[in-house]
């Protein structure tokens, strides 16, 4: 049984404007000890749909009938869309599951030294003691490799370096060893060779406390090194889903064909790099149809901006939702299909 | 501009504005702020055309010997003679006799006196133009809107000339304390260094000492025998010489984030003087603040002005303002008799909240992350 | 520790600078009114039938140091101040301004200091609250007060406070003390009688400073509350009061701590101008006598620069405050 199961997942914000869809009728799951990770651009709906997993976007979201998220963990399965009260919120916020953020400096309290902010996690979710929970946390920040932890646990935010504040945001999310982990752009805000240790020191992690991560990027190298899975995320649709390596060597639907195209390699510098045109479209005009089709190059005249495309099961667990890789479409644009 | 009206603007079109139109657009979305520019602008009006709007000359010399702290006459169409088309108010006279123990008392007879259209008055200049009308008056005699103080000067026509002082005060406030800011804040920010250190010292030093009892010292140095224009002159410069701390510590702070922002340097890397940096990229980088700041610092000004005439270091008798109207209103025969003396009050007030909501609508407007709340 | 008294050391010196250069500014200030104090009291005499030569003036002017040069007088004047805690003596009153003012400065610093806790007592509470709350209504009702604040300057609203007290009570609501206590020495009953009128010159002095303060407040809330530390936080499961407490409104306090210091200047701005509408004999009322009609340039040197002082060292006390509550002061980071 899958640690997290999300079914048909669509969130809406009710704007001024009117209601807008972030997130599009998506299903997932994650088993423990299994690393997915959401790719998109800015925008594509991956940091609401992590934030969903907690209950945590704004007053004004509106979740789909027919959305569900399950969370079976220690033998209790958890519907986290009936959690209501913060008492029974508590146990996605911070117990089962925790989030790490994309600016440690901005997601610590500036005034509030670290380690007071870890003990206030623990002694919520834990029977501890103050000093119990003093001595678990000063073991964790040793254990993510910060040196001289009882001093640093007695430090603020800014006192320390940016590689540093993550990982003290690690040890802060682990501190209650959650079953899901969720993190949300975790080295983009750091340089490449501390981004690195950083990835390295997650993966031990992960291996370590067997549980499931939910790792959120813009970039696909980084999915490439840490993630079993991935889905690929477009305007609130995961457009294609599958095992890592399947997915980055037989990219099947044109947008992560596209998102491949525009990363340099290192094999071929003299390459051109090959953006995807267009920019993403405002959320409230969303194409009818494929989603894509804007952007699309190999678009379908009148049937991709007309019908929304069928799921096509590549191949075992690797999945896209385009025309293109539809057995049944006739279309004769249809080589490439993988 | 018809793209601003309806909400399908064209990416080009928004693109392309100038930052101007882009503060009018997003100004002109805000009611309250509309409606608060409209009473702004209507308000000007009065105190610009304060001599032509008025029916009396607000010194002594337009003064009603025959209604001392007389009620308001309200203009009607009926009385107990029946109904009129042209309005009119009713006549009074002066009276002793038995019945009010030999003392004089204005009473109020059953005759009509019609208001009238541009009536011809005594020749009077308004903003330096000869002028011989006015634009309205009574057929006989004198009509008083808002009543009369104790000299029989007329409230309304004291109270139109107090908004053009006002205004004009803080105007010429504003401005002083505007290019003292300008200067001290902009240099302060620019050069930074020890020169930054000393004029900092200074703003703290401004900033920290009560303004109004430093007004009142300075006020005090005004010799009893000068002129009101004089008068007018000094206070409205002291205003600006002691408001300028807050606006020059914004403009530094803004000069000093500016001066080391990117396109800046890229400017300087392209071998650009500081001239041309100032007139290029600072000054328009922050003429939006500036305009907005002046904005809200103007009824701080207004106010100060009528705090300080109010408590007779300001303005004097035959210059209006505000703070000279309510001079008398806290005796107690004023307050129990006399309520007229309050009319001008409530004209202030909107006066002041209209500044501050369009000062307000102004700033949300050039701010231009203020859309995305 | 050591961080924290060093920066300490460097509020003070800071603070007794801008002292030093406020108290030139209103000796400067004093000094370019016409006239002089020797010229007042001379003058003053010959009112009262004596004949007064030149030199009369002259010798008057040696007698109270008045021939030495500027600056000389200055660090007199400053010197006296702070060693001796001697402000000099009144123009007019011929007796020392120590005793002059005394127990009327201490009354206006009561009012003013009180004035400045129900504006606290007010602002931050609701300001707070306002964050939880997220109802327009609520809202803009508090913009308009906001605003009402800042339109309706404090004096106008004590003439409408006596305006309406005029005409429903019959009574202007004005003065410090009744009449049995006015010129009684000071006893527990006169306090308690000065107490029992007070209320309204606090709430009148504290009128605008809270209107102000409470728009600052919710805005710094609101400010704070949309930073991702505070939805870190939630996301560690916190929530309610506990977590507005903790997160924002801890992280707020420190705008509003480093307002305090402002805020009594608005007071102190205002302590005039109420002290003549509301009738009050404190400091106020004072400066505005010293002022307005008797000249007496000592007497008015001496209560701004004591308003002042006080003014500093509120804001040495509230940067110290700062320090401790935000560590990032505290250790230097900015």
């Amino acid at each position: 049984m899958s640690l997290l199961s999300v079914k048909n997942l669509e969130v809406k914000f009710a704007t001024a404007e009117g209601e807008i869809t972030a997130v599009d009728n998506i299903s997932f799951d994650v088993n423990p000890g299994e690393v997915l990770g959401l790719v998109g651009e800015s925008g594509s709906g991956k940091s609401v749909t992590a934030r969903s997993l907690m209950k945590l976007n704004a007053d004004n979201t509106r979740y789909g009938e027919g959305s569900s998220m399950t969370l079976s963990a220690d033998g209790e399965t958890i519907n986290i869309l009936g959690l209501r009260t913060p008492r029974q919120l508590r146990k996605v916020r911070g117990d089962l599951v925790s989030m790490i953020f994309q600016e440690p400096m901005a997601s610590f309290a500036p005034a509030i030294s670290i380690g007071s902010q870890m003990v206030e996690q623990l002694m919520l979710h834990r029977k501890m003691t103050r000093s119990e929970a003093r001595e678990l946390s000063i073991d964790l920040l040793d254990k993510v490799g910060i040196s001289d932890a009882p001093k640093r646990f007695k430090q603020y935010a800014f006192e320390l370096s940016g590689g540093m504040r993550q990982r003290a945001m690690i040890a802060m999310a682990l501190s209650t060893r959650p079953r899901l982990l969720i993190a949300d752009e975790p080295t983009t805000a750091l340089d490449v060779t501390i981004q690195a240790q950083v990835l390295d020191l997650m993966k031990d992690i992960v291996a370590e406390y067997d549980m499931g991560v939910i790792f959120i990027t813009h970039d696909l190298g980084v999915i490439a090194q840490t993630a079993d899975r991935v889905a690929v995320m477009y305007l609130g649709k995961i457009v294609e889903s599958g095992p890592v390596r399947d997915v980055i060597h037989n990219p099947a639907h044109p947008y992560t064909q596209g998102l491949l195209n525009a990363l340099p390699k290192l094999e071929d510098l003299d390459a051109p790099l090959t953006p995807v045109p267009g920019d993403i479209p405002s959320p409230l005009e969303r194409p009818n149809g494929c989603v894509f089709h804007t952007r699309c190059q190999k678009a379908i005249e009148g049937k991709c901006s007309a019908m929304e495309p069928p799921q096509v099961t590549i191949r075992d667990g690797h999945v896209s939702s385009c025309f293109l890789n539809d057995p049944q479409n006739n279309d004769p644009q249809n080589g490439d299909l993988a | 501009m018809p793209f601003f009206k309806n909400r399908t603007i064209k990416k080009e079109d928004y693109y392309t504005a100038s930052q101007m139109q882009l503060v009018w657009a997003r100004f002109a979305r805000k009611r309250s702020a509309m409606v608060a520019a409209f009473l702004l602008f209507f308000f000007i009006f009065c105190g610009v055309f304060a001599g032509f709007l008025s029916p009396y000359d607000p010194t002594t010399a337009g003064r009603d010997k025959n209604y001392e702290n007389g009620a308001p006459q309200i203009p009607q169409f009926c009385d107990d003679n029946g109904c009129n088309w042209h309005p009119f108010i009713h006549k009074v006279e002066r009276y002793r006799g038995m019945d009010t123990n030999f003392r004089w008392v204005t009473r109020q007879t059953d005759k009509r006196n019609y208001l009238t259209f541009l009536p011809e008055v005594k020749p009077y200049r308004m903003l330096g133009i000869p002028m011989k009308h006015r634009l309205f008056g009574v057929e006989d005699g004198f009509v008083h809107l808002f009543g009369t103080d104790a000299a029989g000067k007329d409230v309304f026509s004291r109270t139109l000339h107090a908004i053009g002082i006002s205004l004009a005060v803080g105007t010429i406030g504003v401005l002083i304390s505007f290019v003292l800011a300008l200067m001290i804040g902009g240099v302060a920010g620019f050069f930074g260094g020890w020169v930054d250190v000393v004029l900092q010292a200074l703003m703290d030093t401004v900033k920290t000492t009560p303004t109004i009892p430093l007004f009142m010292a300075l006020a005090a140095f005004i010799p009893d025998e000068w002129s009101s224009e004089m008068r007018f002159a000094f206070i409205s410069m002291i205003l600006g010489l002691l408001g300028w701390g807050t606006l020059a510590r914004r403009l530094r702070t803004h000069v000093l984030a500016e001066r080391t922002a990117d396109y800046v340097l890229a400017s300087k890397l392209s071998a650009a003087g500081p001239a041309h940096i100032i007139r290029r990229h600072l000054i328009p980088s922050f003429t939006s603040y500036i305009i907005v700041d002046l904005v809200i610092s103007f009824p701080y000004m207004v106010l100060a002005e009528t705090s300080l005439s109010f408590i007779g270091l300001g303005l004097k008798d035959p210059v209006n303002s505000l703070g000279v109207l309510l001079q008398n209103a806290t005796k107690v025969d004023v307050l129990l008799n006399y309520h007229w003396y309050f009319i001008p009050v409530p004209i202030f007030v909107i006066i002041v909240l209209a500044f501050v909501f369009v000062g307000d609508g102004l700033r949300d407007a050039a701010d231009p992350y203020s859309e995305t709340r | 520790m050591a961080a924290f008294i060093k920066f300490a050391g460097i509020r003070l010196s800071s603070a007794l600078a801008t002292m030093l250069l406020v108290s030139l500014v209103v000796f400067s200030l004093m000094e370019l009114v016409p006239g002089n104090c020797a010229e007042r009291y001379i003058a003053y005499k010959s009112t009262q039938g004596q004949i007064i030569t030149q030199a009369d003036i002259h010798a008057e002017e040696v007698r109270m140091g008045l021939d030495r040069p500027y600056l000389e007088r200055w660090v007199k004047w400053i010197s006296k101040a702070i060693f001796r805690l001697d402000l000099g003596e009144s123009c007019l009153w011929r007796i020392g301004v120590n005793n002059l003012i005394g127990d009327k400065m201490a009354i206006s610093l009561l009012l003013s200091f009180a004035a400045l806790f129900v504006t606290y007592l007010i602002a931050v509470p609701v300001g707070i609250f306002s964050a939880r709350v997220k109802d327009s209504l609520f809202d803009s009702g508090l913009r308009a007060f906001s605003y009402l604040g800042l339109a309706l300057p404090n004096f106008m609203l004590a003439l409408a406070v006596m305006l309406i007290g005029t005409i429903y009570f019959n009574d202007t609501l004005t003065g410090l003390f009744s009449e049995a206590y006015r010129n009684a020495p000071w006893s527990m009953a006169k306090f308690l009688d000065m107490m029992r009128h007070a209320w309204l010159p606090i709430l009148i002095l504290g009128w605008s400073a809270t209107a102000i303060q409470l728009q600052t407040v919710r805005a710094l809330m609101a400010d704070e509350q949309s930073k991702l530390y505070v939805l870190a936080a939630r996301a560690r499961g916190l929530s309610g009061w506990s977590l507005l407490m903790r997160y924002p409104a801890r992280h707020a306090l420190g705008p509003v701590i480093n307002s305090i210091g402002f805020d009594l200047n608005r007071i102190f701005n205002d302590l005039p101008i109420v002290a003549a509408v509301l009738a009050l004999t404190d400091a106020g009322a004072l400066l505005l006598d010293a002022l307005a009609k008797s000249n007496d340039q000592q007497l008015a040197g001496a209560i701004i620069l004591i308003m002042t002082a006080v003014i500093v060292a509120l804001n040495f006390v509230t940067d110290l405050l700062l320090a401790i509550i935000d560590p990032r002061v505290r250790r230097g980071f900015f």
